[in-house]
């Protein structure tokens, strides 16, 4: 007994220990514990998106309103989420939302209690520059705060920090033209800053212009650069020490990234184990790798976690080997940069299938045995459950049963295995390989899922989508690179999953669903329910302890099911596509749900894409063909939509 | 005086299936009947008679679930990027919008634009 009662007392003592440290940051990591606010972009340093709340729950959330609502007063595509802070905060006198609009990336601060704008930041950016350089919309996905401020990492690069009180600009940094980037060389931002610690992370897009892409950590006191980590390049660029950087428990050796960038187009595709170039190619210089999602830190181990996108450009061909660091999950030294261990989930990339989603840690049962767990679920279509200390591979499974490129991830190697007839650098140049599952905007995108404790189940936004994809030769019009020029080379359709897998569970009835959202048991790597949406789930997904999952569907509805059973217990049409994500927060003892709605696309907004819009065979990825003069009804820009029990 | 008279009737003729029996929700009835008049120009009586007559026409021929994926196919067709791939290229959303633009068309034709004839300020008629 009294041994019993001990180890208790000592597994208090622990956990004391583990929630309890000092840190420089205390005050954003208290914040994000006090569910009336909403702090950090993944709710949590650990990339929850979960909520103590409970007024609105499972039993009334059918009985929820729009409460207010905010037009940002800009069109195209809204992502990211508010921030909800406290006057202890921003030094305002009540409690404030903070929320950001897409291009030109205007800021308004909102007083809660009036609904007044307090003060609002409209950044004057080159469009002309910026924006015919964005691949993939115009969209920022939100705002962080630290240390009394509000940083906004605009799309030409500058990252901004914003007195919280004022809204006056206390400094400005470069992340990119400092070193030869920024929008003239094809490099843009999307990300929301992080603040961790007394930095300030902040990463980098345009692997569709070759750019060869970062993390980088900037001091939030003034906003010089503390550290920046390429995502290939010399042992020295990715801040890897060759002897300690480990890649599923092996150290890495020397040029662990240069090896893998070959000029002997001998090498095999597709790559299903470790093959080693004979010589060597400089394709890095314009590799990609782009940094883009969600990111959370361990502040125990003082790691943060990121991945890393594609390797540029889309054809396989131009650029055999693994293509290392890109497609890869990074496990970094907050302070440092120095990487712990790194694994790339899609060696030599043929398909676009991104590694930025986010990362969720959790302290979990895996197999029996409590695990540091970090869970990811890939673009290409496998759910990983990872040891975050170690980067040992726990569990790899697919989270949607369509996906077919590679039959399972050989757990020794790390090494998906995949089949020849998907391998669209096997196939060639100029062939269309068909029938790829999933598609290349992935099994998910960035839209980050969400983890209840309450369940232990991840709730997952995802695509049920295939497609076609053809690598374009050089010969046959592919660009070559060229600093701010497009470097996609391949074409792509797009078509619900049911049409190669019919008998996929997971279908709709008319097998014509493009979306599920589910929930995932991650230590068991198998879903455990599923619900089919006409059209991809491209929202951040939000879990409460009232045990409600919100989550919204491009053709605009914003919905909330039973945590549990997956039971849809409401839905609201809202004014348009949702990819945003699901917030909340509570004011005077009233919780609040908020999402921005607005997808862009509308006719008369869209920007063209200079060499993508123009050149047909370029096509595939951005605009297709000229403007039709589309109908003209009710055009909004994005839309805070806020909802409450009434 | 004759005209005023005549202006009922003729709305009273067009919007016949005023009370039409469909599964589309308030909310979307609303948003289509408004962003119909702001095509028009202006929201008032007349607009609102041609185009209630003219989502009427189309909620009669159309379930809303198909009239969802064509709108969603008019708006979103052109969306930059990859998540417009999703749109771009869906077979199904291409059909249910051809479909509701050949109703919009027909409903344009069956519901003419109400035109507005005022009567001459009171001070003119004596």
């Amino acid at each position: 007994m009294s041994k019993i009662s001990l180890s208790k007392w000592l597994l208090a003592a622990l956990a004391l220990m583990v929630s309890a440290p000092s840190f420089a940051n205390d005050e954003v990591r208290k914040l994000t514990e006090n569910p009336n606010y909403w702090a950090y972009p993944g709710g949590n340093y650990w990339n929850w998106r979960y909520s103590e709340l409970k007024q609105i729950n499972n039993k009334n959330v059918g009985d929820i309103v729009a409460a207010w609502t905010f037009s940002t007063g800009r069109l195209q595509g809204h992502e990211g989420g508010p921030l909800v802070l406290p006057s202890s905060a921003t030094g305002l006198g009540s409690d404030h939302l903070y929320i950001h609009s897409s291009f030109p990336n205007d800021v308004f601060a909102i007083n809660l209690d009036t609904l007044n704008i307090t003060w609002y930041y409209e950044p004057q950016q080159d469009e002309a520059e910026t924006v015919p350089v964005m691949c993939c919309d115009i969209v920022n996905r939100g705002l962080g705060y630290s240390m009394g401020q509000i940083y906004l990492q605009q799309a030409d690069t500058t990252l901004v920090a914003l007195d919280a009180k004022s809204g006056k600009v206390n400094w400005k940094a470069e992340n990119g033209r400092d070193i030869g980037y920024g929008p003239a060389a094809g490099d843009t931002n999307t990300n929301a800053p992080h603040p961790i610690k007394d930095k300030v992370f902040s990463g980098c897009s345009g692997a569709e212009f070759g750019v060869r892409c970062w993390m980088a950590a900037f001091n939030a006191k003034d906003g010089s650069l503390a550290w920046r980590a390429f995502s290939m390049g010399p042992d020295s660029d990715i801040i890897f020490d060759p002897n300690k950087t480990t890649s599923l428990g092996k150290v890495v050796g020397k040029d662990s990234s240069l090896k893998t960038w070959c000029a002997n187009s001998d090498w095999k595709a597709p790559a299903t184990g470790p093959n080693s170039c004979k010589s060597l190619s400089d394709q890095w210089k314009s590799g990609g790798g782009s940094v883009w999602g969600w990111w959370p830190a361990d502040f125990e181990e003082n790691l943060m976690y990121y991945g890393s996108g594609n390797p540029s450009t889309w054809n396989p061909v131009v650029r055999p080997g693994d293509n290392k660091w890109s497609m890869t999950m990074f496990a970094r030294d907050i302070d440092t940069g120095m990487a712990r261990w790194a694994y790339q989930m899609t060696p030599h990339d043929e398909w676009d299938y991104d590694g930025i989603n986010e990362m969720i840690l959790v302290d979990m049962k895996v197999k029996g045995k409590q695990t540091p767990a970090l869970v990811h679920f890939d673009r290409n279509g496998y759910g990983y459950t990872m040891n975050r200390k170690t980067g040992e591979l726990l569990v790899a499974e697919k989270y949607d049963p369509a996906v077919n490129w590679s039959t399972h991830i050989d757990m020794k190697t790390g090494y998906p295995q995949t089949l020849k007839k998907y391998s669209t650098h096997y196939n060639g140049e100029d062939v269309v390989s068909k029938d790829i599952c999933p598609a290349a905007l992935g099994t998910k995108d960035q839209q980050p899922a969400a983890y209840s404790p309450r369940t232990g189940l991840f709730y997952v936004p995802t695509n049920h989508v295939c497609m076609t994809y053809e690598p374009v030769s050089y010969a046959a019009g592919g660009n070559e690179y060229v600093a701010g020029q497009a470097y996609v080379n391949a074409n792509l359709t797009m078509y619900p999953a049911g049409a190669v897998c019919p008998e996929c569970p997971n279908n709709n009835a008319a097998k014509d669903n493009m979306g599920n959202m589910i929930a995932w048991d991650a230590d068991k790597g198998k879903i455990v329910w599923s619900i089919p949406e006409q059209w991809s789930v491209w929202s951040g997904v939000l879990a409460t302890a009232g045990d409600v999952v919100f989550y919204g569907t491009l053709d605009a509805y914003a919905k909330a099911v039973d945590a549990k059973s997956g039971k849809l217990l409401w839905k609201f049409k809202v004014p348009s596509g949702i990819i945003g994500n699901f917030n909340t927060w509570a004011h005077k003892g009233k919780q609040y749900v908020g999402v921005l709605a607005g997808i862009g696309g509308w006719a008369g907004a869209v920007v063209a894409i200079p060499g993508l819009a123009a050149a047909p065979d370029t096509a595939a990825l951005g605009a297709v063909g000229g403007y039709r003069a589309l109908l003209n009804s009710a055009r909004n820009s994005g839309v805070l939509m806020v909802f409450s029990l009434p | 005086m004759r005209l005023v008279k005549a202006l009922p009737l003729a709305v009273i003729m067009l919007s016949g299936s005023v009370y039409a029996e469909n599964d589309y929700p308030t909310i979307e009835v609303v948003r289509d009947v408004v962003g119909c008049m702001a095509e028009l120009g202006a929201q008032n009586e007349q607009n609102l008679y041609t185009c209630t007559c003219r989502h009427d026409y189309i909620a009669s021929k159309m379930s809303f679930e198909k009239f969802e994926n064509g709108t969603m196919m008019v708006r979103y067709g052109q969306m930059p990027g990859e998540k417009g791939g999703v749109v771009r290229d869906n077979k199904k959303g291409k059909e249910d919008m051809k479909e509701l633009l050949k109703l919009k068309e027909e409903a344009a034709g069956h519901c003419p634009v109400v035109k507005n004839l005022s009567a001459p300020p009171l001070k003119d008629r004596s």
